[in-house]
């Protein structure tokens, strides 16, 4: 193989799917990237064997062919190669080495046959549909801090992503949705042509923060492609793939609740900043925040048996019956900073029983919290 | 365990789980057999109508499930039949009616039921914790219809049972547990089916308010917590 790439171009790709490639693997290979010449030019390949990134750059290629070197570490070279620098990549077939060349600056690299590289097969996909990389984006984006980090509920860990019927929507849409069991989040966008009837599936965490990144160009259409155990995402020259995890996500509708009649409204940056100076107190391990809800007041307060207390109040739109209760203050303040206007309404029901949040002018998303007992 | 606490704790949501009521999901035992073969023969039963008895937890309503997903049965509880929706319940030619319980129905809504499904020969399949031959009932038609239903019982769980049944609670939930867990478990558990439920319940709601795997360690404190609850009460 031998080919000459644009540093920047290069530089890009291997920044896309060096990302996949885990710092510690068993399996050698692994821990490479795949080239390979095509008709488009070069594709780079990487894989976890659960997650897979394919992205082509343009390339001059003098000779065709494929090879595998440590990912990482071709990653961090043309990284610190001059910008708009040449860079040559050309096999060595007796020696099983690549070389790297730009300028002066000439690497060898140990290669691994590409024939041991691993293949996520694919498989067919049942549906196809495209959609605005911004509006995927805000799916996964408002969903994305939910997702529960305790590995032996894996059901739990990654975004649901289904089609549903909604209120307020004349057509079904797009759901996703995610929760560790504390709170929930859910989005939702009219569903794209194509989706209609598509397995809801559960898209895992790591799998989610690659497509976090992928998807930079806000105005891009990108081809999400779903089978049952599968998702793949293309966008331009990279296509994603990755396996869905295999479980089966709660009926989390019941725990949203519909009848919270205690309506709080309050300015969110307000309501955000006090939480942030109260908890200052708060033990590390608790967190807990005590609202204290009257007519047109919100009274702010942590106790700390070790640090001591703090008190704010704030003047609220609150008209129904006093209460009393707690929140752990990380939650309260991952779901303001997900809400867009300025005026944060809560739906509360008693001290023990799930609050309902939600931006004041927004409907397409909305937060279940669940009280700390304090 | 929470409550007793003094440091602030974390709720968890209720996530519901699923619990599988297919044919492959039921657990086969001595004490079920009897049950398990009248489903299997359908529809070639004794009478058109069986009840079919047994304490909480013994696999009525999961053989009820299957009852219905092989007969295209509609489901119905006991204390939601009225007698306007006899008709439209048996309109399938086959009914469950789930918790069949002495005071807990209408009464001439049932007789109106046993008498049109005898009528159109549909075949209805009863749940309930007591015979129904021992109910005290007004109508006095109605008790001897009742009394001449053949019933098949359930037996309580034994140890094998209750293993595999805490194995199942735990798949329901998606919750991966190792085998020591379930041998400690059953061996300090209260010996019931709806024992193991709550127990299993118990350890799901505090696994997930403290996001800690279901360990043995994890489950005895949940076990001993839960029983110096009960304890107290």
């Amino acid at each position: 193989m031998k080919v000459i790439v644009e540093r920047a171009e290069l530089l890009k790709s291997l920044s896309h799917v060096h990302r996949v490639v885990e710092r510690r693997n068993t399996i050698p290979i692994l821990a490479n990237v795949l080239m390979r010449t095509g008709a488009g030019g070069l594709e780079l390949k990487a894989t976890d064997l659960d997650l897979e990134v394919v992205e082509t750059v343009p390339a001059e290629v003098g000779q065709a062919g494929a090879t595998t070197v440590p990912a990482h570490v071709l990653y961090d070279i043309v990284r610190k190669l001059p910008d708009g620098a040449q860079v040559a990549l050309e096999t060595s077939g007796e020696r099983g080495t690549l070389q790297v060349r730009a300028g002066r600056a000439r690497f060898t690299l140990q290669t691994l046959p590409e024939g041991d590289f691993p293949d996520l097969a694919a498989g067919e996909f049942s549906h196809t549909f495209q959609v605005k990389s911004a509006d995927f984006r805000r799916l996964v984006d408002k969903t994305q801090f939910a997702i529960s980090t305790e590995e032996t509920r894996y059901y739990l860990n990654g975004i649901y992503l289904h089609v549903t019927e909604a209120a307020g929507f004349e057509t079904p849409v797009l759901r996703a949705v995610a929760t560790d069991g504390h709170r929930l989040a859910q989005a939702q966008l009219a569903a794209p042509e194509g989706a209609a009837g598509m397995p809801g599936v559960i898209v895992p965490r790591k799998t989610v923060a690659e497509v976090q990144k992928l998807l930079e160009d806000k105005d891009a259409i990108v081809s999400v492609s779903l089978s049952a155990t599968k998702i793949r995402l293309a966008l331009g020259a990279i296509v994603l793939t990755s396996k869905l995890i295999d479980g089966t996500f709660p009926d989390y509708g019941r725990v949203i609740p519909q009848g919270n009649d205690k309506t709080l409204m309050v300015d969110k940056a307000d309501f955000a900043a006090a939480v942030d100076r109260v908890s200052t107190v708060s033990s590390e391990r608790g967190r807990a925040v005590k609202l204290s809800l009257s007519e047109g007041r919100l009274i702010l307060s942590v106790t700390n048996p070790d640090s001591g207390s703090a008190v704010e109040e704030l003047e609220v739109d609150y008209a129904a019956e006093a209460l009393d209760i707690g929140f752990n203050s990380r939650y309260l303040l991952d779901i303001t900073a997900q809400l867009e206007g300025d005026t944060a309404e809560l739906k509360l029901a008693d001290p023990g029983s799930p609050t309902l949040v939600r931006d004041s002018t927004k409907t397409d998303a909305l937060y279940v919290l669940m009280p700390m007992r304090v | 365990m929470a409550s007793r606490d003094r440091a602030p704790s974390q709720l968890p949501l209720e996530l519901p789980s699923a619990p599988g009521f297919k044919r492959e999901d039921f657990l086969e035992a001595p004490g079920n057999a009897a049950a398990l073969a009248l489903l299997d023969a359908y529809p070639d039963w004794p009478a058109p109508m069986v009840c079919l008895v047994g304490p909480a937890g013994a696999g009525k309503s999961h053989l009820a499930a299957m009852f219905a997903e092989t007969a295209g049965a509609l489901q119905v509880r006991a204390g939601d039949l009225t007698r306007a929706g006899v008709p439209e319940a048996l309109v399938a030619g086959a009914l469950v009616v789930e918790d069949l319980a002495a005071g807990a129905f209408d009464e001439a809504a049932l007789f109106h039921l046993l008498n049109l499904a005898k009528e159109t020969g549909a075949h209805v399949l009863f749940t309930a914790r007591q015979a129904p031959s021992g109910f005290a009932l007004a109508t006095a038609d109605l008790a001897s219809r009742l009394r001449a239903m053949p019933t098949v019982e359930i037996a309580p769980a034994d140890d094998a049972l209750l293993a595999a049944v805490l194995v199942k609670l735990f798949a329901d939930r998606q919750i991966p547990v190792d085998e020591p867990t379930v041998h400690y478990l059953l061996a300090r558990m209260e010996r019931s089916v709806s024992g193991a439920e709550a127990l299993v319940g118990a350890i799901d709601r505090a696994a997930l308010a403290a996001r800690r795997p279901v360990t043995r360690a994890f489950a005895a404190d949940v076990l001993r917590a839960t029983s110096e609850a009960a304890d107290e009460e």
